[in-house]
């Protein structure tokens, strides 16, 4: 059996010399995201450390799960889930996240730098359900 | 849904909008123009194929 819809969420990314970078990503309410894939580039011309952690809330007080952090060489792209071992990391699906939770992409400053941007930096694939069900 | 992004200019996260089924930069509460930001710097270009043939073909 198959439900929900499958959502492609695309979003464009800007980076500036020597300047950290955050997208914040909130699931609305009423909704529950299965997330299927990350994908994501690095538009400069340096090396960008790049995290994608999946906070409860918009404070981002409670951090729910870390799922990937790679080092992008000059624009290099990377993708979750990954077969790269990590003991700090969730490389594996399922990642399924609740009404209010955050994804939040970040690229870390790399250094002085040209710059660059990306229509497409940031792509995420996921299946949209309901938020329902027994407590 | 709310998509944001950090302002470079002043550290703050601005609302992204959504223009053509992509979320794009736009003008941060500070006032600085994200979107003309992202104009400046040099667009990352994904290779394509050439397709047409270096040879003249019979």
């Amino acid at each position: 059996m198959f439900e929900g819809t499958v959502v492609n969420l695309i979003t464009s990314v800007t980076l500036v010399n020597n300047t950290e970078k955050i997208i914040d990503i909130s699931v609305p309410t009423g909704e529950r995201w299965q997330i299927l894939s990350l994908r994501f580039l690095n538009p400069d011309d340096v090396q960008r450390a790049c995290s994608f952690k999946v906070f409860k809330e918009a404070a981002k007080t409670n951090f729910v799960v870390w799922l990937l952090a790679p080092a992008l060489t000059a624009g290099a792209a990377g993708q979750w889930p990954s077969n790269t071992s990590s003991t700090t990391t969730m490389t594996i699906p399922p990642a399924i996240l609740a009404e209010g939770n955050i994804i939040e992409a970040k690229w870390a400053a790399g250094g002085a730098s040209a710059g660059g941007t990306d229509a497409d930096g940031l792509v995420v694939n996921y299946i949209k359900r309901a938020a329902r069900g027994a407590e | 849904m709310s998509v944001k992004e950090s302002c470079p200019y002043c550290g703050k996260m601005a609302d992204m909008q959504f223009v053509k089924g992509v979320w794009k930069s736009k003008t941060c509460d500070c006032g600085k123009d994200l979107a003309a930001l992202a104009k400046s710097v040099p667009e990352l270009v994904d290779e394509k194929p050439n397709l047409k043939s270096q040879e003249v073909l019979p």
